[in-house]
């Protein structure tokens, strides 16, 4: 790089040691001394950049070398341990298997049909969800009321109402968007009555001085406060809601990915069985991905201020 | 007992800069010197469950302080001298007494003055010049006027260029000078300080403390800043009330005799050790202290 005598010593170590113990504790977090000359600062920021780089290489690179380890040891499973066919069919078969049942409209319209119901039932849990925590917040008294009530409803496995929705509501989308619905629900409303009630009470004071009303609280200090909080309840909430949509298709549907997999399995068509779990894996990250961005875009202070700092 | 109207503003709403001191910064209408605070036997009990039992926070407190004036009120911890701030802000009721700001008895949150708490309370979505203009949005003031003012402000306390960063991008003392901003953009007559420099490191804090008095001197603000700093109190103040623990009570007044402006050498002057003794031997006395 540069002059090698402006280096600091030890592999990999580049923080400049100042000669006075007392002075760098002085000088704060800065890392490096006010002595520290232009070639040092320029190797400080060259080495920072690479260690940036390298990061967000091995980012990319180790889950996709994970990944191909377990195709190579799948592939190398099913060929050399002389495994059936309908127990574990090799990767390319799964492929072929996927692109046909992808050509032919089969599992997109499975698809489609799953999507359809995880949007919905997402979509009535997350506004149910953040009302009623926005509501239970507000209300020390409906706080009372609901929240016994709905950790123990908690205790019953959403799932094991899928049956007594299929009786209600019939086979169908209906009974999709109600399971979809109540299992996503609970982490939203939990998420956002905690982050509304976790706003210090210092802020209370400062709005009082500042004049605002019980709304202007509400929408300029105690709601973006919580937003943070509130993502976290709605990522976990669709993953959730997919988990749902699957449930409820074992039991109460004609149509969708989690009704594929019953007709797979009674046909032991085990290569199915696999495209579908991929297809269902993509419609998951995709959906993960998207909360994810848009809590990129409404919460970046929280993105932001999570950002590692990366010591050369 | 209450006092005369011509105690809290100069006829003809005129304030004179004429002062009762050779210092010069305490508004005076001849010679007698304005009233912007008035806690008249101001008492204060909390109730928190029969373990702690009941809590006397603050016990008959009277207190004048004068317009302009710099007053310290100093105790040890759980004395009660932040719930006297939030009793003058109207953030918290007296039990009994009451406190009057401009004449005005205090019976809601006062919304005309400053106040700065020991958090810097920034919002994290805002930048630096959002959170000093949240006091103006607030008050439906002007937003392209105060702009100015917020951007001046900002480089008066040395935060030029940090004007759009975000909380978490600004050290301690950093965040701190933009909750003083805040406090300061809507040009209040008085300022009210609970232990602002309490979380920060000893040089910020001493660097804080220069910058806030110069800031007084500059704009003439009437100050009460609550601390258990002895140092930070007889630094800054003209005037240091002493508090006892809890029930929280006024132990002495102390008059600060040294000329304005103050710089970091006033700290070993003759006046500022002697007081400060003073004050350690008060502390000494109700037991604050071990003795040694």
């Amino acid at each position: 790089m540069t002059d090698s005598e402006q280096r600091a010593p030890g592999p990999g170590d580049v923080t400049v040691s100042a000669p006075d113990p007392n002075f760098s504790s002085s000088q704060g977090t800065a890392g490096v001394s006010v002595g520290a000359d232009d070639a040092v600062a320029q190797e400080l920021i060259v080495r920072y950049r690479r260690r940036m780089r390298r990061d967000r290489v091995a980012a990319v690179a180790f889950p996709v070398l994970s990944l191909a380890t377990i195709f190579v040891a799948w592939w190398g499973a099913v060929n050399f341990l002389d495994i059936q066919r309908f127990i574990l069919p090799p990767p390319g078969e799964v492929l072929s298997e996927l692109r046909r049942t992808v050509a032919s409209g089969y599992l997109p319209e499975h698809f489609r049909s799953t999507l359809i119901s995880v949007i919905l039932g997402y979509g009535v849990a997350v506004a149910v969800g953040i009302a009623g925590g926005i509501v239970m917040a507000i209300s020390k008294t409906v706080y009372r009321l609901v929240y016994p009530p709905l950790v123990a409803a908690q205790g019953v496995p959403k799932s094991a109402l899928a049956p007594l929705l299929l009786i209600w509501f019939g086979l169908g989308l209906i009974s999709k968007v109600m399971i979809a619905m109540l299992i996503a629900f609970f982490p939203i409303v939990i998420a956002t009555f905690h982050g509304l009630s976790s706003v210090p009470p210092e802020f209370n004071n400062l709005g009082k001085s500042l004049g605002y009303s019980r709304v202007e609280m509400f929408s300029k200090i105690q709601f973006p406060y919580a937003l943070p909080e509130i993502f976290s309840g709605l990522k976990i909430g669709i993953a959730l809601a997919v988990v749902g949509a699957i449930v409820a298709e074992f039991v109460a549907a004609r149509a969708g990915l989690g009704y594929v997999l019953i007709v797979a399995t009674s046909q032991l068509n085990t290569a199915l069985i696999f495209a579908d779990l991929l297809v269902l894996g993509l419609m998951g990250v995709v959906l993960f991905a998207a909360i994810d961005l848009l809590e990129r875009l409404v919460v970046p202070w929280h993105v932001a201020s999570g950002r590692p700092v990366v010591s050369a | 007992m209450s006092l005369p109207d011509d105690r809290w503003s100069a006829p003809d709403g005129k304030v004179l800069r004429e002062s009762a001191d050779d210092r010069g910064i305490v508004q005076c209408w001849e010679g007698v010197p304005l009233v912007a605070v008035a806690v008249e036997s101001v008492s204060k009990v909390f109730y928190s469950g029969s373990e702690a039992g009941l809590v006397r926070a603050l016990q008959d407190i009277s207190l004048e302080v004068n317009s302009g004036e710099f007053v310290s009120i100093l105790g040890p911890s759980g004395c009660g001298k932040s719930t006297l701030l939030s009793i003058i802000a109207g953030l918290a009721a007296p039990t009994r007494g009451v406190v009057r700001v401009g004449g005005r008895v205090v019976d809601k949150p006062q919304t005309d003055l400053g106040l700065v708490f020991q958090d810097a309370l920034l919002l994290d979505w805002r930048d630096a010049i959002g959170n000093v203009m949240m006091q103006v949005e607030a008050k439906k003031l002007d937003r392209s006027t105060y702009q100015a003012v917020a951007m001046e402000l900002l480089e008066s306390v040395g935060l030029k260029g940090f004007e759009n960063k975000h909380p978490w991008e600004l050290s301690g003392g950093m965040r701190q000078r933009v909750s003083i901003c805040r406090a300061l953009i809507h040009d209040p007559p008085m300022l009210l300080m609970d232990e602002p420099f309490g979380p920060l490191d000893a040089l910020t804090r001493e660097q804080l403390m220069l910058d806030l008095h110069n800031l007084w001197l500059e704009r003439r603000k009437t100050v009460i800043f609550v601390t258990h700093s002895i140092n930070e109190a007889v630094f800054l103040s003209d005037r240091v009330v002493v508090m006892t623990p809890r029930p929280g009570e006024i132990f002495e007044v102390l008059e600060i005799d040294m000329d304005h402006p103050r710089d970091l050498s006033a700290q070993s002057s003759e006046t500022f050790t002697r007081t400060s003794a003073r004050i350690h031997k008060m502390f000494q006395s109700m037991g604050i202290f071990a003795k040694g």
